[in-house]
């Protein structure tokens, strides 16, 4: 039973914690500042846990460590215990020429590719060691994957990929959103002259042999206006969580010249709603009237829907609304009048058979809402047409 | 050996109230010189911390406000080059002493601080969000280095690091592992009370439960936009105890004053829709 075995159980709730965490947490121990079992769950928690949304995941790992051992009085000591041993196995084993930090570099690294998904037998934690956890020499140099037991050389056991990552689950970081977001720009001078252009002002001094002239510039912004259609059907609920987060992020990247949004019922017909709750809306044709051609519009929607839905005169369901355009001319309109424009789908691609998927796909260029998908999509929305 | 650090010990101040898990994740960061990020919901007191910090261990204490536009560099100096090219014309100052242009940034500042600094970064996510990036080696090692000058700044002392975040958007990973963090939960009813008694000493008892009760009623209701926080608490007390208020006639459905605790339009329509309901 070992304190190590908390590093694993941490990683197996999705922690995504690293030997840097690991080493602040022994330097606390090493100092006195976790004293008890206590101490460990709440200062432990700052060193470790770097995000509220984990703090849950924390709890269980924390119990889960607890319940490992039968004896949980005496843990702390034998923690204890064996932080010391651990600390004088590291500087034995670190002989090379590496530096420590060299070393850790290349177990994050690895740390990195391998996100914690299901580490198979992960329940054997504690009881002999680690031996659950991949003793398949992994790498030669520096930290090393033993197979018997903690007590020998080896430091840290790294555990071995039993899921490869599935990209559909990197997604959900929202940062990465924010990164593939970023790359929607379109950089154009605007604005004032109110930067100074520093060459060509010392160029212009120099001509004036020594007088000095100070050439200003304008400030180079981001050109790009981008507008969200949402699609608030019923069927979107179970994939709500990941339209919210990427609406959420590209309202807050402050990165656009312009930014605006609207919703629809499963497809986009004569009026088009500005609140959630589709009560307030305006006309479709005043939307394209209003928007010139030049916006980026991105449509997330699953695309599915009874084929009258998109195909007859037919009108959102819930609400009396006159006879008019089908929703698929609608959409026909739209992608002629916007030069760019694509379609979000947050189903996985492999169940795009649907014969309304089909259609709107042969309307709009349409992409997984997945990160691939929206790098995919960016590049398809920055082309010039 | 003792570390200079050994002698820093946060214990809260008077005027600022904080949970025992908020000050033993201050003494960690102090202890491992590290900086904290401190999230949670507006209202919660990120930014009184840095300062309730730096008064009670009297410490200078130095504000690095993040805007959309701070650019991590703006942190260190700004070489004053136009200034100089000025100067070279009028021969005001001796122009080969390049040290006069250049201007320290609030990070530098704190690395140059005589005295151990708290640094507050507040709001670290209204940057860009390559920002915190820019900043991982100058945090780590606490120096960084002016080709204008052929120098490195070396922290004399390694300031206390206190960044607020709203986490609006992640911060990046490499960042976090340099840091500890600690997530500020909105305080309970009783924390709550501890608060206001603080703002209002002697407030009357009744008053005081019957303003928290509809608080936390109203922040039940998910659906608003905007929750109303501790500072919107604070200020519907302050005009309920300016106007003298007759509390008996407060109810959720006679609400005085309730643009003080609802700001958001869209909010209060929402909330008055919910009141015929019920």
């Amino acid at each position: 039973m070992s304190l190590l075995a908390f590093f694993y159980i941490l990683r197996h709730n999705g922690i995504p914690i690293t030997a840097k965490e690991w080493f602040d947490l022994y330097n606390l121990l090493k100092e006195g500042i976790i004293k008890n079992l206590d101490d460990l769950y709440y200062k432990g928690k700052t060193v470790l846990v770097k995000s509220e949304k984990l703090y849950d995941a924390y709890d269980k790992a924390y119990i889960e460590f607890l319940n490992i051992g039968k004896d949980i009085s005496n843990r702390l000591e034998e923690i204890l215990k064996l932080l010391d041993e651990e600390s004088k196995l590291i500087n034995r084993n670190f002989k090379s020429d590496e530096t420590l930090e060299e070393i850790l570099n290349k177990f994050n690294e690895r740390l990195k590719n391998q996100r914690v998904k299901h580490i198979g037998g992960g329940r054997h934690i504690g009881q002999k060691g680690f031996s659950p956890f991949g003793n398949s020499g992994v790498e030669r140099e520096g930290i090393r994957v033993s197979g018997s037991s903690l007590h020998n050389r080896a430091f840290f056991v790294a555990t071995e990929r039993f899921f490869k990552n599935l990209r559909e689950d990197v997604f959900l970081d929202g940062r990465n959103i924010a990164l593939a977001l970023k790359k929607l720009r379109h950089f154009q001078n605007a604005g004032v002259e109110d930067e100074v252009n520093l060459e060509e002002t010392i160029d212009a001094t120099a001509k004036n042999f020594g007088e000095i002239e100070i050439i200003f510039k304008k400030k180079k912004i981001n050109n790009i206006k981008l507008l969200l259609l949402i699609d608030n059907g019923g069927s979107m609920e179970p994939y709500r969580d990941k339209v919210e987060r990427l609406f959420s992020i590209a309202k807050h990247l402050r990165y656009f010249k312009d930014f605006k949004y609207f919703y629809f019922h499963n497809c986009i017909y004569n009026n088009i709603y500005t609140d959630t709750e589709l009560w307030k809306s305006i006309p479709t044709s005043k939307l394209i009237r209003d928007f010139d051609q030049d916006w980026k519009v991105i449509i997330i929607g699953d695309a599915l829907m009874a084929p009258y839905e998109l195909y007859n005169s037919f009108q959102f369901i819930y609400r009396l609304e006159k006879k008019g355009t089908p929703g698929i001319e609608w959409l026909k309109i739209l992608n002629k009048h916007f030069k760019n424009a694509i379609w979000l789908n947050p189903i996985p691609k492999i169940q795009w058979q649907h014969q309304t998927v089909k259609a709107i796909m042969n309307i709009f260029p349409m992409f997984p809402l997945t990160i691939e998908g929206i790098e995919e999509g960016i590049k398809q929305l920055i082309k010039k047409n | 050996m003792i570390k200079n650090t050994d002698l820093l010990y946060y214990r809260g101040s008077s005027n600022y109230v904080a949970s025992k898990e908020l000050i033993d994740a201050v003494n960690i960061a102090i202890h491992l010189e590290k900086p904290l990020i401190i999230r949670g919901e507006p209202g919660t007191g990120k930014t009184m911390l840095a300062k309730s910090i730096a008064e009670s261990l009297n410490l200078p204490f130095i504000v690095w406000n993040i805007k959309s536009t701070t650019k991590a560099k703006d942190g260190l100096y700004f070489y004053d080059t136009v200034q100089r090219l000025n100067d070279a014309r009028f021969h005001d100052r001796d122009i080969s002493n390049i040290r006069q242009y250049i201007k320290f940034g609030k990070l530098a500042e704190a690395f140059m601080s005589e005295k151990k600094a708290v640094l507050l970064i507040d709001e670290i996510d209204k940057a860009d969000i390559e920002f915190p990036n820019d900043l991982l080696n100058e945090l780590d090692e606490m120096s960084f280095y002016i080709p204008e000058l052929n120098e490195t700044i070396i922290a004399k002392s390694r300031p206390i690091v206190i960044i607020t975040s709203n986490s609006e958007k992640d911060l990046p990973d490499a960042f976090l592992r340099r840091c500890v963090f600690h997530y500020i939960a909105f305080p309970d009813y009783e924390l709550m009370k501890k608060i206001i008694n603080v703002h209002f000493p002697g407030i009357h008892e009744k008053l005081l439960t019957k303003a928290l009760d509809i608080f936390y009623e109203i922040r039940k209701i998910d659906e608003l936009r905007k929750k109303p926080s501790t500072s919107e608490l604070i200020d519907w007390i302050k005009i309920l105890l300016i106007s003298a208020y007759d509390i008996e006639n407060i109810s959720l459905k006679n609400l005085p004053y309730i643009g003080a605790l609802i700001k958001k339009e869209q909010d209060l329509e929402l909330f008055h829709r919910m009141l015929r309901y019920r």
